[in-house]
């Protein structure tokens, strides 16, 4: 009888045991519903090869409590010489068709938006952005807040259409102290959005330094100041920057340029 | 001694068991598409203001999600997108002299009658539930007397920050 006890004793530690590492590794049920409610797209980039009639779709899903109405239009990007991008608010992708525009969101219901590409431009690609906005259908007084996600649009030129060109322009030095950095113009005269990249060396009176180029996309026919490397520690002087741009892995342009720390 | 010996070895073997995961190995793979997700909660305030000049203020707390490489959150007038009414808040024909403000962080407010967004907020990286706190700011000038109730849609704006 002793013995039967001790055994079990033993056994229920064991299972103890076991269960506590088990429930450790569930995942928690109130994590899970903390998580829930907002507006989703996805994917977030839309990406095929532009061909007429080329298609894709995206799946919008309102997981709040409360019903949205719902608009979506293709709008082409703005992009800033940093390199960011803004969906053009005022513009709309003619080339681009969806295959709804306006709908009403029930709470925890989802939509799914056919993309067209209706024809191919000149260009031989179409870059921009799916905007997506989101209000409550009921409003009150003062400040409403309503979603808007914007994502993005990319059909890729087919692979005989592909033009991969660069043009560099000035290089300059922005900032001070230690976010003192050079940057130089390039412009993307091709029609894809690769990634610009590349390596730079810098030599001069106060000192050198070498290294790559963090890389950035450019919208055809955009000029974005690619930032080359930081000027930190350099001393005043004139320098001379070697820099090979790269896109598609190839190297695309090789520039000299000639700057001077003040 | 020998029964005490091996209720011990058998509870050892048993926590063992339970607690050594198995060694079998296997792939696991699969193709994950890009997703993002923006989530806030509804502020309450400047439907109405007290009289007198000041600064007002409230707080937007959003949820971002997010698997592209770069992604930004910005505010913009959700009723217009041009005009001398953009990013100012209106009682009928009554408008406010000062655009409605927004911040994250300690940054500078900046205002919502641009015609370009305001960047509030860049992530840098993917995101999961990252939360950033938008504050927003109404301006009442001296001898501004604002009237009424004032409405305003803003769209919180999550964007994919490369074309």
């Amino acid at each position: 009888m002793y013995r039967s006890k001790l055994v079990l004793g033993a056994a229920i530690v064991a299972g103890l045991a076991a269960t506590q590492i088990a429930s450790a590794e569930a995942p928690s049920a109130t994590a899970a519903k903390a998580a829930q409610g907002g507006l989703s797209i996805t994917p977030a980039i839309l990406e095929t090869t532009a061909r007429s009639g080329a298609s894709r779709s995206a799946t919008v899903t309102n997981s709040t409590s409360r019903k949205l109405r719902v608009t979506v239009r293709a709008r082409p990007w703005r992009q800033s010489s940093s390199g960011a991008v803004a969906a053009n608010r005022r513009r709309s992708l003619g080339a681009v068709g969806l295959s709804t525009s306006r709908f009403t969101l029930a709470a925890g219901a989802q939509r799914v938006i056919g993309v067209t590409l209706k024809r191919v431009p000149s260009r031989r690609s179409q870059y921009g952005a799916l905007d997506v906005v989101a209000k409550p259908a009921r409003k009150r007084r003062g400040i409403n807040v309503a979603y808007r996600l914007v994502s993005s649009l990319r059909f890729n030129p087919t692979a005989g259409a592909r033009r991969l060109r660069l043009r560099a322009g000035s290089a300059r030095v922005k900032g001070r102290g230690s976010r003192r950095a050079l940057l130089l113009k390039v412009r993307n005269r091709g029609n894809t959005i690769d990634p610009v990249g590349g390596s730079v060396s810098i030599s001069g009176s106060g000192g050198g330094r070498s290294g790559t180029i963090g890389s950035v996309r450019i919208l055809p026919g955009k000029v974005v100041n690619v930032r080359l490397a930081s000027l930190r520690g350099l001393r005043k002087g004139t320098y001379r920057a070697s820099v090979t741009l790269t896109q598609a892995r190839r190297n695309r342009l090789s520039v000299t340029r000639t700057f001077r720390i003040r | 001694m020998r029964i005490i010996a091996r209720a011990v070895a058998v509870a050892v073997a048993g926590l063992l068991v339970a607690a050594l995961p198995a060694t079998a190995q296997t792939d696991v793979g699969g193709s994950v598409p890009s997703y993002m997700e923006l989530r806030l909660d509804e502020p309450e305030g400047f439907a109405s203001f007290p009289a007198g000049a000041g600064e007002h203020e409230l707080s937007i707390r959003t949820r971002v999600t997010s698997t592209t490489s770069s992604a930004r959150l910005s505010a913009v007038d959700g009723d217009l997108v041009a005009g001398s009414r953009l990013g100012r808040l209106a009682s009928g024909a009554s408008v406010l002299d000062e655009p409605l403000e927004a911040r994250v962080g300690s940054t500078a407010f900046q205002p919502l009658d641009a015609t370009i967004d305001p960047l509030l907020v860049e992530f840098g990286r993917p995101v999961a539930n990252e939360r950033a706190t938008i504050r927003l700011r109404q301006r009442i000038n001296a001898g501004e007397r604002p009237r009424g109730t004032y409405t305003k849609t803003l769209l919180i704006t999550l964007s994919s920050n490369a074309p």
